[in-house]
């Protein structure tokens, strides 16, 4: 059974309020989170964030390169 | 510590049908910026409700202020955005067509992040979305993507908000 709360009318204004609700909300969130870090904590997840970030982007160039071959 | 591999695990082992969005979603499209969560679209059903909240309370969630997620809470309709031990995960319910979860993940490519593959929103679907969001750095995406995949980006006809 689908709810279809946001979706029931076929309209997308009222995903669009949801959808920004949910970005303040996250947004919050993220400053909350970043205040408890330490400086030490912000950076070695700056660069996890790194590496995940260049394994993503390398698999997409291997599946573009492989594509164009 | 951060593993946002590790949160699409849980979810990918829980069966749980997801398509990435947001700024993972804009890298895995070529342009490369800085995010500091993952991004979901699931569809809108009582059981993917359960099944998501059910995982997130598994990886330790928390909402703004602190409060523990539980497993017998109900996802909002605005879904959840909480921090796990992985880091933090906003889970988005589906919309209207063509922004629904069956169309997203049918236009979705495949992408692999720390060796887990995972559906990514494909370019029209997450330019629709960007949109639709219209913040600063949602129309600084666009403009990025624009530049990397030429534009315009063909524009997907969004009920309720090109009309309005």
């Amino acid at each position: 059974m689908r709810i279809a709360s946001s979706a029931a009318n076929g309209d997308l204004s009222r995903s669009r309020e949801l959808w920004a609700a949910a970005a303040r909300e996250a947004h919050e969130l993220d400053i909350e989170r970043a205040r408890k870090m330490t400086p030490d904590e912000r950076l070695a997840e700056g660069v996890d964030l790194v590496r995940i970030a260049a394994k993503l982007q390398a698999g997409q160039r291997a599946k573009f390169r492989t594509a164009s071959a | 510590m951060r593993d946002d591999a590790e949160i699409l695990r849980r979810l990918r082992d829980a069966q749980i049908s997801f398509v990435v969005i947001g700024g993972w979603a804009v890298i895995a499209h070529g342009h490369v910026r800085f995010t500091k969560n993952i991004n979901v679209i699931v569809a809108d059903t009582p059981a993917v409700r359960r099944a998501v909240t059910a995982v997130l309370v598994a990886a330790g969630a928390t909402r703004l202020g602190g409060d523990r997620l539980a497993v017998d809470q109900a996802m909002p309709d605005q879904g959840w955005q909480v921090d796990t031990e992985h880091g933090r995960i906003d889970v988005l319910l589906e919309g209207a067509a063509p922004l629904d979860f069956a169309s997203i993940e049918k236009a979705a490519i495949t992408a692999e992040i720390d060796g887990v593959s995972i559906r990514v929103a494909g370019l029209e679907h997450l330019a629709a979305l960007k949109r639709i969001a219209a913040r600063p750095h949602d129309l600084d995406d666009l403009c990025a993507l624009e530049e990397l995949h030429g534009a315009p980006i063909r524009r997907l006809d969004l009920p309720g908000i090109d009309a309005a």
